[in-house]
């Protein structure tokens, strides 16, 4: 197995080997084991700065970030502005050049824009990691998303995986689509056709639009968030009516052959994409994803950090 | 002025692929011949090419309104370093080119530029597709065609009473073909590729729904219209048809169109980003496979400056088009040499967008008018030396192109 990864940033999933997917797996293993001793701290990423921009909001991947980089000993600042305060990227660039200033080691930044980390990365020496980038690639939810399905079910490669929801406007499906593959799994997706790219069959998917289909040939669901503030048009009529064709309940779980597992990347829209029921039930991984994600984004920094140092 | 031993590319022109000397005295073409004895000034055309003046009949000069990007000046350096001796100026200004004034503006400033600007007036005013402009009026001022930029005219009534307007003054309609409901806020082709990088992309249908349009109101009004800057093989295919049909449909395409294809977007450089967006290789190939047909009438550089500050920022916050006069020739021969003969490509830029727009068709002959561009076809390595515009916003510096003019002549100059 690589022992190094074979890039520079983490922007997106299609940069990266299935080599370098294995890799930051058996880092992200023994991290979890580190995060379940008493002391959870090491020394790793000491005397390394780390700054998390994040230009649209968020809650769990900040969080999740943030813990990663403290549990590797690193110096962490943080620096957050929603998107209306960002105009025609001056703050990109000025943020940037303040960056630079100040002497930070890496940069995980999630934007309302695809490509923005592309752009950070033509204008900045640090390592960058892409926390979300507009519809584009959120890297570490799926590789995060990838081994919570290694974890709970044993491996990847051959499991059937289906991707529900909103599909056009998710970085979250892109990603996951591109992660799963790379690990040899099959994946369908599932979803309204005004919510699903016309050339998205050309990335080794297949479409399904009855959502029960779906479920029955799937081992793991993975049930998105509706994204209504990136839909810039009216895509479906109503939430009710999404919820009656897509909303995933008990009863249609309890109607299949057999259990499958449950993921979510969060935050839930409880009674939208997902019951409560559903969502604390133990077909759920929800959380296990949570934690899984904290073992992941460590082994991320850590490996680009020791690239680093090579 | 004696041009020695000089490659004539003209096809309507005797001497069309002879080695000649060419003398020109007082604006025009004096003498062709074999050899000629040097007199006054003197330019070794050896190895070079001489074609007639080449025409861009889409371009950009920021004036009024932008000046940063580009000014009626600069604009014009630009076309004469791509070796334009015409350019007809889009109405793409702010304000749009509306009125008598404004095209009397553009023509003064550039009157004693040697290269001669061809002003293109609005089709209705501040290019909204609403109220029809004075055309009569700025026609008989100079405006040689009506197009409203890369606004489509959406409504189809309007659409079709401009038509019969402009044919009215027997002048020239240039129509963009966009269903701005279908394009949406998105910005890149439609394909698998752009779906790799997070966009949504304007379908190849956004484009042929209103060339069809078009070519519905072109039968209904028994009217001419040049489509400008198609990009989609479906495209080339409904204007082939209309062709076959009878219809007089013309269209044009922009160089970078040829060149590049939505790969190009991988690393999301904003100076890809273009209107129309680079489509897919088909796409490419069919538009290509048009011109060789002669579907395709005419290829433009849709030079569009835009200040480093338009484009130095994320993608979606960037504002669309590329620079093209100085590397137009460069890109094109590029595309086409293998595929089309020179003096058929050139036709593409030279008689073909004159005759479209009614202006008189210059021929290499003695006693015509010295509108003539000196090129080389050689390789070179495209770089910010090559640039005049204000603005330096293009993918190719240090690609390596082929072919650039070296000089060129207008009469009166």
């Amino acid at each position: 197995m690589a022992t190094a990864l074979s890039v520079k940033h983490l922007i997106g999933i299609k940069d990266l080997t299935a080599d370098d997917i294995e890799l930051i797996f058996s880092t992200a293993e023994n991290f979890k084991e580190v995060i379940n001793r008493p002391i959870k701290k090491v020394p790793s990423l000491r005397d390394i700065t780390v700054a998390n921009i994040f230009f649209e909001n968020s809650t769990r991947t900040k969080l999740s970030f943030e813990l990663a980089e403290k549990r590797l000993s690193a110096d962490v600042i943080n620096f957050s502005t929603s998107g209306s305060s960002v105009s025609k990227g001056e703050t990109l660039i000025d943020t940037v050049n303040n960056i630079l200033a100040m002497k930070v080691d890496m940069i995980v930044m999630r934007h309302p824009k695809a490509g923005a980390p592309y752009f950070l990365s033509n204008y900045v020496n640090a390592n960058i990691i892409n926390a979300g980038d507009g519809a584009h690639e959120h890297p570490t939810q799926a590789l995060l998303d990838a081994f919570s399905i290694k974890q709970t079910l044993g491996d990847v490669a051959g499991r059937k995986v289906v991707i529900v929801g909103d599909i056009l406007h998710s970085r979250v499906a892109l990603s996951n689509i591109l992660c799963l593959k790379k690990l040899g799994a099959e994946v369908k997706v599932c979803g309204p056709l005004t919510l699903m790219p016309k050339y998205i069959e050309q990335l080794g998917v297949s479409i399904e639009l009855d959502l029960k289909k779906a479920l029955q040939w799937c081992d793991v669901a993975n049930m998105l968030r509706i994204q209504l503030e990136r839909q810039d048009l009216k895509y479906f009529p109503s939430l009710r009516e999404y919820t009656m064709m897509y909303g995933l309940n008990k009863n249609i779980l309890n109607q299949l052959d057999k259990p499958i597992v449950i993921m979510h990347p969060g935050p839930i829209n409880r009674g939208v994409e997902i019951t409560s029921d559903v969502a604390d039930s133990e077909q759920a991984i929800i959380l296990n994803q949570v934690e899984n994600g904290v073992a992941i984004r460590m082994a991320v920094l850590y490996l680009l950090a020791a690239n680093n140092k090579n | 002025m004696l041009i020695k031993s000089v490659t004539i590319v003209d096809s309507t022109s005797v001497y069309n692929n002879k080695v000649c000397d060419v003398l020109i005295e007082n604006g025009l073409i004096k003498t062709i011949a074999n050899t000629l004895n040097p007199t006054g000034n003197l330019i070794d055309g050896k190895g070079l090419y001489l074609s007639t003046g080449w025409f861009d009949m889409g371009v950009n000069f920021c004036d009024p309104g932008m000046e940063h990007k580009e000014d009626l000046i600069t604009g014009c350096n630009a076309a004469k370093a791509g070796g334009f001796t015409d350019v007809a100026l889009m109405p793409s200004t702010i304000p749009a080119i509306q009125s008598k004034a404004q095209v009397d503006y553009i023509l003064s400033k550039t009157q004693n530029h040697e290269v001669n600007v061809h002003p293109i007036g609005a089709v209705t005013l501040n290019t909204d597709g609403t109220e029809l402009t004075e055309m009569y009026d700025m026609q008989q001022a100079g405006a040689v065609a009506f197009s409203n930029h890369k606004n489509t005219i959406t409504n189809s009534g309007v659409m079709q009473r401009a038509m019969l307007y402009i044919k009215n003054i027997n002048s020239t309609l240039l129509s963009f073909a966009e269903d701005k409901s279908l394009t949406g806020q998105n910005m890149v082709n439609e394909s698998a590729q752009t779906t790799m990088l997070g966009f949504k992309g304007i379908p190849a249908i956004a484009e042929e729904i209103m060339v069809m349009r078009d070519i519905q109101l072109c039968s209904y009004t028994q009217t001419p219209i040049h489509i400008s800057r198609i990009s989609t093989a479906g495209s080339v295919q409904l204007i082939a048809q209309a062709r076959k049909n009878g219809l007089p449909v013309t269209c044009d395409v922009a160089a970078y169109n040829l060149y590049d294809t939505d790969a190009a977007l991988q690393k999301f450089d904003s100076n890809y980003k273009v209107k129309p967006p680079l489509r897919s290789a088909h796409d490419v190939a069919a538009l290509i496979d048009g011109l060789v047909q002669g579907v395709i009438d005419i290829i433009v550089s849709d030079h569009t400056p835009q200040d480093v500050e338009a484009k130095k920022v994320e993608f979606d916050y960037a504002e669309f088009g590329m620079i093209g006069c100085e590397s137009f020739f460069g890109i094109v021969f590029k595309c086409l040499a293998e595929k089309m003969p020179l003096d058929k490509i050139i036709e593409t830029f030279t008689t073909n967008p004159r005759k479209i727009l009614k202006l008189p068709v210059y021929s290499i002959a003695e006693n015509q008018p010295a509108c003539l561009t000196l090129f080389s076809l050689d390789d070179y390595c495209f770089s910010n030396n090559h640039i005049q515009s204000k603005s330096n916003n293009t993918p190719y510096i240090g690609s390596m192109l082929k072919g650039k003019a070296i000089n060129i002549f207008t009469p009166g100059n």
